[in-house]
This record gives C-alpha cells, structure tokens and sequence, in this order.
C-alpha cells in the first residue's frame, strides 16, 4: 500500500483528482505518475485534497506541480480541502519557486578550437615555465647571497621526507635493477667469454644513467607529488594571496627551500642508488663463482670517477628540475579539490617528460666531450 | 511556547568533549524541544563547533551522551545511526559543498540517494529549495564560481534537501549581507513554525537572535560548559553574569586584564 494515493475522474466541468494520504518523499514518488495524465488530458482541474494527512515541503512541491501544470495548459486550477497548516507550507513555495531555472548550455567547441586552444595551452604553458625558471633563479640568487634569511630547518625537514625517508624504496629498486641486469646479461655475455664485463656493464648503467633517472623518478613520484599537492591545497585555501598581500614571495617563499632541498637530496639518493645497484651486480657474479678481487679489478679499470661525476651532475639538476616543477604545478592550481589532483598528476607526468628529455641532451653532451677527448666509450 | 511533557528532541546529558587532554567542554546539559529554534552563543574558540559536531555525531565526545528523539546517538550501532542521521540536516561553517559538482548537483545529491522520485520530482524539489534560499539563478555554478555568502545558502538548501526533523546550522548569517540575512532568518521562522522544522543554531548576531530564539544557551571557554541558559530578551534584561552582560549589551568587558578600561 503506497504512502500516497491520487485518483482521477472525468467530470462534465474537468478533472476531479483526488489525493490522499501521507505526502513525503515516499508518498510523493508514488503519485508523481498522475502528473504526466493531467498534463495529456483536456479541462480545468480540480484537486481534492481533503485526505492529505501528511504534507512536506516535497508535498508542497507536488501540489504546485499539480497546479503548474494545469495553468501552463491555459486550464483552470482549484485546490479543495486542504488543511490549513498545509496550505501555510503550500505558501512557503510560490508557483514559479519550483520551475527549475534552464540550464546554461554548456559550449560544444569544433575540431579546430580544441586543437587551437590546446596549442595556446601548451604555448603558455612553456611560457609560465620559462618564468617560473626566472623567478625561482631571481630568488635563489637573493637568498645566496643572504644565507641567512633561510630556514635551515625547514630545509632539513624537507631534505629528511625526501632523502632518508626514500631509502628504503630507492634501495629496492636499485637492488632489483642490478639484480636483473646482472642475471640476465651473464648468459649472453658468457657467449663472448666476456662475462666477467657484466660488473663494467652494470656499473656503467647505474652510475651514468639508471642511477640518476630512476631516482629522480622516484622523487618525482614521492616529493614531487607532495610538494605539488601540498602548495596546490594552500592555493585553494588562498594562502598564496595571503603571502602575497603580505607582500612575500610564494617563489621565494615556498619553493626556494624545496628546491635547495631536493638538489641536494637526489644526488645522495642517486648515491645510494649507484652502491646497491653495484653491489647487487657483485652478489649475483660471486654466487656465479668469480673471485672478489678479479670483480673490483674489473670495475676499477674499467670505470672512471667522471662516469660518477657525470651521473651526480645529472642528479643535482633532476633535483632542482623534479622539485621545481611540483611546487609550479601546485602554484597553478586553479579552484577545487578535484584541481589538486590534477595538479599532483601534472607534476609527476612533466617531471618524467622533462627528466627523459634533459636526460638525451645529457648524454648527447657527454658523447660529443668523450669523442673529443677521444675516451673509448 | 513548548510543551515540558513532550519528550526533548535533543537531550545531552553530562557531555565531555576532548581534543588530546585538553577538556574543551565539561558534563554539559541541556534539552532541545520539538519545534524550537535553539541558538548557541559563545565567544570565538569556546567550543560551539565542537559541541555541534558531538551532536551531529561526528565527534565522539569523552564522556556522557547525546539523545536525539529518544535514541541514544552517542552509542548507537550502524543501523540506528544511519537511521539518525536522516533526521538531520548540518550546514558547516565552511559550507563543505563538493567542489567538483554544481550547486543543483548539491542539493540533489541526497535526493538521489535516499528518495525513489523521479527525475522530473527531483528536479522541482531542488529548484523549490534553491529558491527557498534565493540561489535559483546560481542553480548551475560550481561552488567556486560562489561567493561566501552564496556558498552558505547552499550549503543550507542541501541540509533542507531530505526536509529534516532537525537542521543544524553553523553560523548561518556570517558573510551575508544584513538584507539576506533578514530573509534566510525570516526562511528559518516560517520553516519552523509551518514545517515544524527544529533548529539548532550556531551564531553571533544579535539582530538575529532576537528575531529567530526560542532559546539559547551561552557557552564559555573559561567555563568549559554552559554559562547561561534562557530567552534572549530574558538574557538581555536581566543577565546572570558579567559574560552574558557584555555579549548582550556588545560591551568590552571590564574584569578583563589588559583591556582598556571604558571612560
Ligand atoms: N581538531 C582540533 N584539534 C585540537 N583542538 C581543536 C580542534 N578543533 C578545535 N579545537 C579547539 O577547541 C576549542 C573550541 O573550538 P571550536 O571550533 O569548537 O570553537 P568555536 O566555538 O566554534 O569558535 P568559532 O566561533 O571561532 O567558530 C578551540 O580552543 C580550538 O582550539
Ligand atoms: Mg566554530
């Protein structure tokens, strides 16, 4: 038995509907139906209402659906019986309170506006990072000269969440890697008599290239993120207009202290990263039944300190690339909880781009030097 | 105005509400009666929100309860809770409307979640509510593209959305102009006195407190409770202590340390 009834009847003067019952929600859901039937058929209406023994704001809004859709009709509406302290509800909601307003339509744009707007998008996107790169070098510049106007602790706060709080998940990723390319290259190398040169290889790898980018791909996707979601949530609560009307710099505010932390943090992790890696690569060739000394005289021969040299160079500059780009995509956060998502998102995705693109020029740079240099590789 | 043998709406008994150690209120009393507007007053810090959140059940308070429609809420398994939780309507004092969603889609949410009426009933019950608080040309923006006040409205047009037996508003009129502010007290009343609607408010108005109170209490951090109870004009006329005296008569108060003494 629903909460509600309502009945039609067709008389000679129009529609007499009768409606009873308890008009909430659940009452309300059940005689919505007669509405359509109102709507299809033809004369004035009268609605008797006497019965109603429950009516809420939701009721009131079925009534003046009722009445809505008779008069638009150009039909007579009558509203019969009803209990006075419903008809005081009823006045709460006007007739043209209930029409809702009509949506503003929302612009489809053609092929060629998208493609447009993305171009700009992107254009101004360069453009935003061009000047965040020379406000962030203005700052950094300031507050070298004046040393002393940075928190040093906070720097330290931020350098242990990045650096020691890492460890553990860059170490397993560097073991796994040396681990995998030690095991695997063995075999082929065998082939050649030149397995022994599995150390040189793993070592070359970690220490110019894996070491640096994973790393840093890492840090993108710990600190990076956090920065950005960290700077992009003090912009939706308006703490970056708070800071600039307090005439400071959000640059040189938030980002300063990051930056320096995270160029300062990578290249450690990326030490730590080229030792296990290594090491990883020592462990599976001794269980291969090679001698320790044979191992390291291989690795000394072979590798240079410029092999080091070159990798933590590269992880200086991942450091300041990955923790800059977090705290710019959280300063661009527009409105919204959605928007520091998105600004999370956007900084690991430019971090990766920017690491795998500045890590080529890296590498074209260090080719060109060696063949000058005339070096073997 | 109401009736003692009618069972209270909210009653809390010996409430104790802590952050960490620190106590904010101490075995707090107090009834709220069917139908009544109850505001609560009390100066920035001394424990409004928190008192509100012990009694919307979002915080569990230390010690003592809180009754509402008999039940005891504070412990309450799932199914009562859910079932409480239908009776009441909260406005934050941030307004907490989701971001990623029209003003409409607020007010809509609970519909759609609790209510079986079809899209077109939806429809008009939201835009009865948003027109109730004077939102119907907002219907479409997003929370961002709102104003404070704007922002409050909504809020309250989703608290009003299930049509509640109890709307718990905090600070409702800060941020509003004082003309719709007199429109969304003069909303309160009607949904009062026509809906039977209780209310339990947050504010430090006194325009509106002396419009819209039934009752209101006056807490004190000092105090850690309730320090007055009563009508406001009662409380205006005749105040119990020099804390109620200054907030009614909006006078600085003079046993104070450290603040300029009144010539
Ligand atoms: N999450 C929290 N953790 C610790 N302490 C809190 C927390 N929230 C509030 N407090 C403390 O509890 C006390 C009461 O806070 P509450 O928010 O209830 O004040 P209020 O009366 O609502 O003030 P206002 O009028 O400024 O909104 C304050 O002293 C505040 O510092
Ligand atoms: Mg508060």
């Amino acid at each position: 038995m629903p909460a509600a009834t309502a009945s039609i009847i067709s008389e000679s003067r129009g529609l007499v509907v009768t409606v009873t019952g308890v008009l909430t929600a659940d009452g309300v859901a059940a005689v919505w139906p007669v509405l359509d039937k109102i709507a299809a058929a033809d004369g004035d209406v009268l609605v008797r209402a006497g019965e109603v023994t429950a009516c809420d704001s939701t009721g009131a809004v079925f009534l003046r659906e009722l009445e809505r859709v008779t008069v638009s009709g150009g039909r007579r509406f009558q509203l019969d019986g009803l209990r006075a302290e419903f008809a005081r509800t009823l006045e709460l909601f006007p007739l043209d309170a209930i029409v809702p307003p009509p949506p503003t339509p929302r612009r489809q744009p053609g092929l060629i506006v998208t493609v447009g707007e993305k171009t700009c998008e992107i254009v101004a996107d360069l453009r935003n990072q061009v000047v965040f790169l020379g406000q962030l070098t203005v700052a950094l510049w300031q507050v070298l000269r004046r040393p002393r106007q940075l928190h040093w602790k906070k720097i330290l706060q931020i350098f242990h969440t990045a650096a020691v709080d890492g460890l553990p998940i860059v170490g397993l990723i560097s073991l796994l890697t040396g681990l995998i390319i030690s095991s695997q290259s063995v075999g082929p190398l065998r082939a050649y008599g030149a397995d022994i040169h599995v150390i040189y290889l793993v070592a070359l790898i970690m220490f110019r290239e894996l070491g640096p980018i994973m790393t840093a791909i890492l840090v993108a996707g710990r600190t990076g993120s956090a920065f950005a979601a960290e700077i992009g949530t003090m912009k939706v609560n308006e703490e970056l207009d708070a800071l600039k009307t307090m005439g400071l710099d959000p640059v040189r505010f938030l980002v300063v202290e990051r930056v320096i932390a995270g160029c300062w943090a990578l290249p450690l992790l990326t030490v730590y990263a080229m030792l296990l890696g290594v090491g990883a690569s020592f462990i599976v060739m001794l269980s291969g039944g090679y001698s320790l000394p044979a191992l390291y005289a291989e690795l000394t021969d072979y590798c240079t300190v410029s092999d080091v040299v070159e990798g933590l160079l590269k992880a200086c500059f991942f450091g300041v690339l990955v923790t800059g780009v977090g705290c710019l995509r959280g300063i661009q956060t527009r409105a919204g909880a959605a928007a520091v998502g998105a600004a999370t998102t956007r900084a690991v995705v430019s971090s990766i781009v920017l690491i795998i693109a500045s890590d080529c020029v890296f590498t074209l740079i260090s080719t060109t030097l060696r063949d000058a240099a005339s070096l073997p590789f | 105005m109401h009736n003692p043998n009618r069972q209270p709406i909210i009653s809390v008994r010996d409430l104790t509400a802590q952050y960490g150690d620190r106590a904010v209120l101490e075995h707090v009393s107090f009834e709220v009666h069917r139908g009544e507007i109850f505001v609560i007053l009390g100066g920035s810090g001394c424990g409004k929100s928190t008192l509100m959140k012990c009694l919307i059940g979002l915080y569990q308070p230390a010690a003592g309860s809180v009754f509402i429609d008999g039940e005891n809420f504070s412990a309450a398994d799932a199914d009562t809770h859910a079932r409480l939780l239908r009776k009441i309507g909260v406005m934050y004092q941030s307004g907490a409307l989701f971001g990623s969603m029209t003003v409409q889609e607020n007010v809509r949410l609970p519909l759609d979640e609790y209510t079986a009426l079809p899209t077109a009933a939806k429809r008009a019950v939201v835009a009865s509510k948003l027109a109730l608080v004077g939102l119907r040309d907002a219907s479409f923006k997003l929370p961002a593209e709102l104003s404070g006040g704007m922002i409050k409205r909504a809020a309250i047009a989703r608290a009003l959305a299930l049509n509640p037996a109890i709307v718990f508003l905090d600070e409702p009129s800060a941020g509003l102009d004082p003309v719709t502010s007199a429109d969304l007290d003069q909303t309160i009343i009607d949904l009062s006195r026509d809906l039977g609607v209780t209310f339990v408010i947050v504010t430090h108005e006194l325009a509106s407190i002396y419009t819209l109170a039934d009752r209101c209490i006056m807490l004190d951090a000092g105090a850690k409770g309730i320090i007055a109870t009563g009508r406001p004009a009662e409380l205006r006329d005749r105040p119990p202590n020099d804390l109620v005296k200054s907030f009614f008569h909006r006078q600085p108060l003079t046993t104070q340390p450290g603040l300029r003494q009144p010539s």
